[in-house]
C-alpha cells in the first residue's frame, strides 16, 4: 500500500473529501442519554482508504451513520463538524439539503447484504431507484446503467440478476449488488461498514479487490470499517483505532502494524492470526469486555482491561496526542495516540516478556 | 409455486374434516332425542318417529355422518323442517344482504384503518399516535351490535338523518341501498377498522427498523417514497393476513348487526331458526360460513404468495 | 362485536420468549409487581373501573329494588330520583336490572375465563410436549377456529338449550383453542431450553416436567390471554343474549336488556343507553387491564410500546441542555435522565 496520501492533509487546500472534527453523537434512550461517539476526528483524502477498526460496539457504525446522517434525528444529537469536500458542513444541512448528497456524492455499503436489500423488489428495481433518484435518466437508460454497474462488480449473469429478487442471490452476489448500488452515482466518498464480515474468505478477498479497484478508477475516498486487522493490512492506507466511542490511535497502516503505540492496539494485533503466528498456540485475547455506554469509566476508558494501567490512568481522560517514540521513522504528528504511557510500553514489555514466558 | 399450492391444498383437508365433524356433531349434542326436541313437547309419537326417519337418526352414527358429508358435497344440506324448503335454497336467499353489508363494512374498515395505522406509525409517540391508538381501543371495546344500537339511537331516532331499520337491495337504487346500509356498515366496520389500524401500525413500525429502510435513506430516497414504496409494501403482507383472518368473523358479525337493523340476511335466518330450533338450517349456516372462512384464508395465502417473492419463488433458487 | 370474540387473539401480538424466564415467585417480586401495576396508569385505570363494576355487581342488587318486581303503573318511566336509570316496559327498575345483569355478565365472563385457562393450559402443554398429541390437538383447534366465535356459540346454544350454564360451556368450547395455541407456543420455547433437557436426562417424569417445570413459565402469557378471553366472553354472552340465544329471561343480562331496549328504542332510550354504557366501560376496562398486564409481564413486548420515543425525545432535549451547560468540564454522558422525565 502507499503512504503518500497520509501526507496530503497537511497541505493547505488539501483534497480531503471528508474532515470530521470532534464528532459527538448521543442517543436518548430509556436509560438516559448515551454518547456512542465521543469526540472523534479524522479525515479521508480522495483515493485514500481509511480503515476504522475496533471491537464490536465501539461506535464504528454510529460514526459512519453520523456522517451520512442516517440516524433517527428524533432521538439523536449530533455535535462537532463534518466537512464534506472542503466546503459543506453536513451536520448543518436541513434534511432536504442533505438528501441529494446521500447516494450520489456519499455512497454507503452496509454490513448485512441480505437485510439491506428490500425483499419484495427486484435487484433491477432497487438499482434503478438509486440511479433515478439522482439523475434524469429514463427508465431504460437507468436500466442500462444498472447493468453496467453490475458488470463492473463482476457478478455472474448480470442481466439475469436484474430480474431476480434478493433471496435468489448468494451472499457474495448480494454484496456486489449493494456495492453497485453505492457506486452507481460515482460518489466522492464511499463508506463501507464491515462489507465483508458476513462473507466467506474467498468472496471476502474478491470484494476487497473490487473496492480497491473502484477506489483507483473513480478516485473515491473510502471509510472502511472493520474489526478485522487482516483486512486492514490488505486494503487500508491509514487507520484509526476506536475504543468505546473514542479514537485511541491514528496512524498509517505500516506504523500501526510495526509500532503500535496503544495497549489496546497491541492487544488487537496480538489477537489477530497472521501467517507468522504459530497456529497451534491459542491466540491471546484481551481480557474483560467493553464497558457499556451507561457506565463509561473515568479517566482512560481502557484502563480496566489494560495490563499497563497505573493510578494515573484513571485520574483524567488522556488526550489524543502525537506519539514521540525516539527513532521512529514516522513524521511527527502523523501518529496520534491516547495513552499517557505509550512511550514507556516497549521497554516495559521487553522486561515483562521474559517474566510472562517463565509464568507460562 | 406449484409445490406451495399443493401444500396449501393439502393443509385444507384436516381443517375441513374437523369442520365437518363439528358441524355434524351439533345435531347430536342435543340432550335427548333431537327429533323430539325440535318438534317440541306437543308433538305426537308418530310425528317424532317420522322426523327421525327423515333425518336418518335411526341409522348408526357413522353411516349418518358419511351420508351427511356425501350429500353436503353434492350441495344438499337437508331440508328445513319448519320452512319446508331445501336449506341451500333458504341460505342463498338470505346471503345477498349479508354479503353486501360485510363487504361495505370491510371496505370502510380498510379505508379508515390503514391510513390511521400509517399515521400512527409515522408519528410514533406523538398525540396523533395516541389519538389513533385510543380510537382503536374504543373500537375493539364497543361490540358492533351495541355500536349499532347507539348509532341507531343518535342518527336514526334523535337526529332522524338515516333510516332506523330495513334493507333496500342495491339493484333497487344504489343511493337508497347505501342510506340503509350506512349505519350497519359503520357499526360492523368499526372494530375491523380498529384491528386493521393496530396491525398496520405494528407492521409499519416493524419495517421501519429494517435495514432496507436505512438503505433507501442512504440512497437518498425521499422519506415519503420510502414510506409508501418500501415500508408499506412490506407491511402489506401481515395486514392482508389480518384482513383475511377477520373476514369470517366479519360475516358472522354482519349476522348479528343485521338483527339490530332488521336486515333480512343470514343473521335473521339464524335467529329465527334458533327460536324454531330448526337445527338443520343452523347446521347449514355454520357449515357454509366455516367453509367460506377456510377458503377465504386459502385465497389470502395464495395472494400472499403472489405479493411475497420469497414465497413465490421458494424452491426455485438460482 | 363478534370480531373481538375471535380476532383480537390473532391481532394482539403473542406473548413470547421474554416472559418465560420467571420460575420462582417470591413475595418481594409480587409487591414489586403491585407497585409497577399502580404506576402503570392505563392498567390501573382499567383495574379500578373493573373493581367498581364488580362492586356494583356485588352490592348493587342489595341496595336497589328487586330486578324482577313488575309494576304496571310504573311502566317506561324516564330516569328520575326514584329510578335513576328509569324503568322498563314491565315497570322494573333498570338500575336494579343493570346491577343484576353485571352479576350475570361478570360471572359468565370470569367463569369462562377460568375454565378456558385451565383447559387451554392443559391442552397447550400436552401439545407442546407430545408430537402426536400436538398433531391431533392442533388440527382440532384449527378446525374449531374456522368457526366465527359467535356463530359457533349460537349453534352450540341451539343444540344444548338456553341456559346460563350452557352459555359457559359454549364459550369455553369456543375460546379454548386460542388459549391452547398461546400456551403451546410459549411452552415450546421453554421445552427447547437446556434445563428441560437436563431434567429429562436425570429421568424426571413427564408429568413432573410438564407441570412443575414448564407450566410456571407459561403463566404470564396465560394470565394476559385469560384477561382477553374474559372480555370476549362478556361480549359474546351479551351478543348471544341479545339474539335471544343466551341467558334466558326473565333473568336480566346486559344483552337481553338491550334486546328489550331495541324494541322500544323510540320510546325508552334509557333502556338501551344504560346497559350499553355498562358493557362498553367494562370491556374497555378489561382491555386496558389486559394491555397493561401484557406490558408489565412481558418485557419483550414492553420495549415496543408507544410512549418510548416520546419519552426518549424529552430526555434528549433535557440532556442536550445539560450537556451544553457542562460541555467545557465534562464530556461524559448524563445517565438515568430518561427515568426522571
Ligand atoms: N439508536 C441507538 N440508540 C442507543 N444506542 C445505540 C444506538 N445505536 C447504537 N447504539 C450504541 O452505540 C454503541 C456503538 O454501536 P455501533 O456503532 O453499532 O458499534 P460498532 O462499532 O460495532 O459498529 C453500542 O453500544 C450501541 O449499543
Ligand atoms: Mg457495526
Amino acid at each position: 500500500m502507499t503512504t503518500t496520501h497520509a501526507e496530503n492533509h497537511d497541505d493547505a487546500g488539501s483534497p480531503d473529501v471528508l474532515r470530521v472534527r470532534d464528532l459527538r453523537t448521543s442517543f436518548a434512550t430509556e436509560d438516559g442519554l448515551v454518547t456512542a461517539v465521543d469526540g472523534v476526528s479524522f479525515h479521508v483524502a480522495r483515493g485514500e482508504i481509511l480503515g476504522i477498526v475496533g471491537e464490536s460496539g465501539c461506535g464504528k457504525s454510529v460514526t459512519a451513520e453520523s456522517v451520512m446522517r442516517l440516524l433517527d434525528e428524533d432521538t439523536t444529537d449530533y455535535d462537532g463538524s463534518v466537512t464534506f469536500d472542503g466546503t459543506t458542513e453536513l451536520l448543518e444541512l436541513t434534511e432536504d439539503q442533505m438528501r441529494p448528497y446521500r447516494g450520489s456524492r456519499l455512497g454507503m455499503i452496509f454490513q448485512d447484504p441480505m437485510s439491506s436489500l428490500n425483499p419484495v423488489y427486484t435487484i433491477g428495481n432497487q438499482l434503478i431507484e438509486a440511479i433515478r433518484t439522482h439523475t434524469r435518466l429514463t427508465k431504460q437508460q437507468a436500466a442500462d446503467k444498472a447493468l453496467q454497474m453490475l458488470q463492473i462488480t463482476g457478478i455472474p449473469e448480470p442481466e439475469l440478476r436484474l430480474r431476480q429478487y434478493p433471496h435468489q442471490l448468494s451472499g457474495g452476489q448480494r454484496q456486489r449488488v449493494v456495492i453497485a448500488m453505492a457506486m452507481c452515482c460515482e460518489p466522492d466518498l464511499l463508506i463501507a461498514d464491515e462489507p465483508t464480515t458476513a462473507l466467506d474468505v474467498t468472496t471476502q478477498a474478491q470484494i476487497l479487490r473490487l473496492i480497491d479497484d473502484l477506489r483507483c478508477n473513480y478516485d473515491t475516498g473510502t471509510m472502511f470499517i472493520t474489526h478485522d486487522l487482516g483486512v486492514v493490512a490488505e486494503i487500508c492506507d491509514r487507520v484509526i483505532v476506536m475504543y468505546l466511542g473514542q479514537v485511541i490511535e491514528d496512524t498509517d497502516v505500516h506504523t500501526l502494524f510495526d509500532e503500535p503505540a496503544h495497549p489496546y492496539t497491541r492487544g488487537l494485533l496480538a489477537s489477530t492470526p497472521s501467517l507468522e503466528t504459530d497456529n497451534s498456540k491459542d491466540l491471546p485475547i484481551i481480557p474483560g469486555a467493553v464497558p457499556t455506554l451507561t457506565q463509561v469509566p473515568d479517566g482512560c476508558r481502557f484502563a480496566a482491561r489494560c495490563p499497563f494501567a497505573i493510578d494515573e490512568c484513571t485520574r483524567a481522560t488522556p488526550e489524543l496526542r502525537p506519539h514521540q517514540r525516539p527513532g521512529s521513522h514516522t513524521a511527527a504528528g502523523d501518529h496520534l495516540v491516547r495513552c499517557i504511557r505509550a512511550e514507556e510500553i516497549p521497554d516495559l514489555l521487553s522486561t515483562g516478556d521474559e517474566q510472562e514466558d517463565t509464568d507460562d | 409455486m406449484a409445490g406451495y399450492l399443493m401444500r396449501r391444498v393439502l393443509a385444507l383437508v384436516p381443517v375441513l374434516c374437523v369442520v365437518a365433524v363439528v358441524t355434524f356433531g351439533l345435531m347430536h349434542m342435543m340432550p335427548g332425542d333431537a327429533a323430539a326436541v325440535m318438534l317440541g313437547p306437543d308433538a305426537s309419537e308418530e310425528q317424532v318417529e317420522a322426523l327421525r326417519e327423515s333425518l336418518g337418526l335411526n341409522e348408526p352414527l357413522i353411516v349418518q355422518f358419511f351420508s351427511w358429508v356425501g350429500s353436503a358435497l353434492t350441495g344438499d344440506l337437508g331440508t328445513s323442517f319448519f320452512i319446508g324448503l331445501p336449506v341451500t335454497e333458504v341460505l342463498f336467499a338470505a346471503l345477498g344482504p349479508t354479503i353486501n353489508l360485510a363487504l361495505l363494512a370491510q371496505v370502510l374498515a380498510i379505508l379508515i384503518g390503514v391510513p390511521a395505522g400509517i399515521l400512527a406509525a409515522k408519528r410514533q409517540g406523538t398525540g396523533a399516535d395516541q389519538a389513533v391508538m385510543a380510537g382503536a381501543l374504543m373500537g375493539i371495546s364497543v361490540p358492533s351490535f351495541l355500536l349499532g344500537l347507539f348509532l341507531m339511537l343518535i342518527f336514526g331516532v334523535w337526529l332522524g338523518w338515516l333510516p332506523v331499520a330495513g334493507y333496500v337491495p342495491p339493484e333497487d337504487g344504489l343511493a337508497d341501498a347505501l342510506r340503509y346500509l350506512a349505519l350497519p356498515a359503520v357499526a360492523l366496520g368499526s372494530m375491523q377498522a380498529a384491528l386493521i389500524a393496530r396491525m398496520t401500525r405494528t407492521a409499519m413500525l416493524d419495517t421501519f427498523s429494517k435495514n432496507y429502510m436505512k438503505t433507501a435513506k442512504a440512497k437518498g430516497v425521499r422519506a415519503r417514497v420510502s414510506l409508501y414504496k418500501h415500508a408499506l409494501r412490506n407491511a402489506a403482507l401481515p395486514i392482508i393476513t389480518t384482513i383475511g383472518q377477520t373476514l369470517g368473523t366479519l360475516i358472522a358479525g354482519a349476522a348479528v348487526v343485521e338483527t339490530v337493523f332488521n336486515i333480512p340476511g343470514i343473521g335473521q335466518l339464524v335467529v329465527n331458526s334458533v327460536e324454531r330450533r330448526d337445527l338443520v338450517v343452523i347446521q347449514g349456516v355454520v357449515l357454509l360460513i366455516a367453509v367460506a372462512y377456510v377458503l377465504i384464508n386459502f385465497f389470502v395465502d395464495i395472494l400472499y404468495s403472489v405479493l411475497d417473492p420469497r414465497v413465490r419463488f421458494a424452491g426455485g433458487d438460482s | 362485536m363478534t370480531h373481538s370474540t375471535t380476532t383480537p387473539h390473532s391481532a394482539r401480538p403473542d406473548i413470547t420468549v421474554g416472559s418465560l424466564n420467571r420460575i420462582d415467585k417470591t413475595r418481594s417480586r409480587r409487591s414489586k409487581f403491585l407497585r409497577r401495576f399502580a404506576a402503570h396508569k392505563l392498567a390501573f385505570t382499567g383495574g379500578s373501573i373493573l373493581v367498581i363494576v364488580t362492586l356494583v355487581a356485588i352490592f348493587g342488587p342489595m341496595l336497589t329494588p328487586s330486578p324482577f318486581d313488575v309494576a304496571g303503573a310504573n311502566r317506561l318511566q324516564p330516569p328520575s330520583l326514584e329510578h335513576p336509570f328509569g324503568t322498563d316496559n314491565y315497570g322494573r327498575d333498570v338500575l336494579a336490572r343493570v346491577a343484576e345483569g353485571a352479576r350475570v355478565s361478570l360471572f359468565v365472563g370470569a367463569f369462562t375465563a377460568v375454565c378456558t385457562a385451565v383447559l387451554g393450559c392443559a391442552v397447550g402443554l400436552y401439545a407442546a410436549y407430545n408430537r402426536v398429541a400436538d398433531m391431533i390437538l392442533m388440527r382440532i383447534s384449527d378446525g374449531l377456529m374456522a368457526f366465527p366465535a359467535i356463530l359457533l356459540a349460537i349453534a352450540i346454544m341451539a343444540a344444548l338449550g338456553q341456559q346460563t350454564s350452557n352459555v359457559i360451556i359454549a364459550l369455553t368450547i369456543v375460546f379454548t383453542p386460542y388459549v391452547a395455541r398461546i400456551v403451546r407456543s410459549s411452552a415450546l420455547v421453554v421445552r427447547e431450553q437446556t434445563f428441560v433437557e437436563a431434567l429429562k436426562a436425570q429421568g424426571a417424569s413427564r408429568t413432573r416436567i410438564i407441570w412443575i417445570n414448564i407450566a410456571p413459565n407459561v403463566v404470564s402469557p396465560l394470565i394476559v390471554q385469560a384477561t382477553f378471553v374474559f372480555a370476549d366472553s362478556i361480549i359474546t354472552e351479551a351478543a348471544l343474549s341479545f339474539l335471544g340465544a343466551g341467558v334466558p329471561p326473565p333473568a336480566p343480562s346486559w344483552g337481553n336488556m338491550l334486546l328489550d331496549g331495541k324494541n322500544l328504542i323510540y320510546t325508552a332510550w334509557w333502556m338501551t343507553v344504560f346497559p350499553g354504557v355498562f358493557i362498553m366501560s367494562t370491556i374497555l376496562a378489561i382491555n386496558l387491564l389486559g394491555d397493561g398486564l401484557r406490558d408489565l409481564l412481558d418485557p419483550t413486548y414492553r420495549s415496543k410500546t408507544s410512549g418510548r420515543k416520546r419519552k426518549a425525545r424529552k430526555a434528549a432535549r433535557a440532556a442536550a441542555r445539560q450537556t451544553a451547560a457542562h460541555q467545557s468540564t465534562a464530556s461524559r454522558p448524563t445517565t438515568r435522565e430518561g427515568e426522571s422525565s
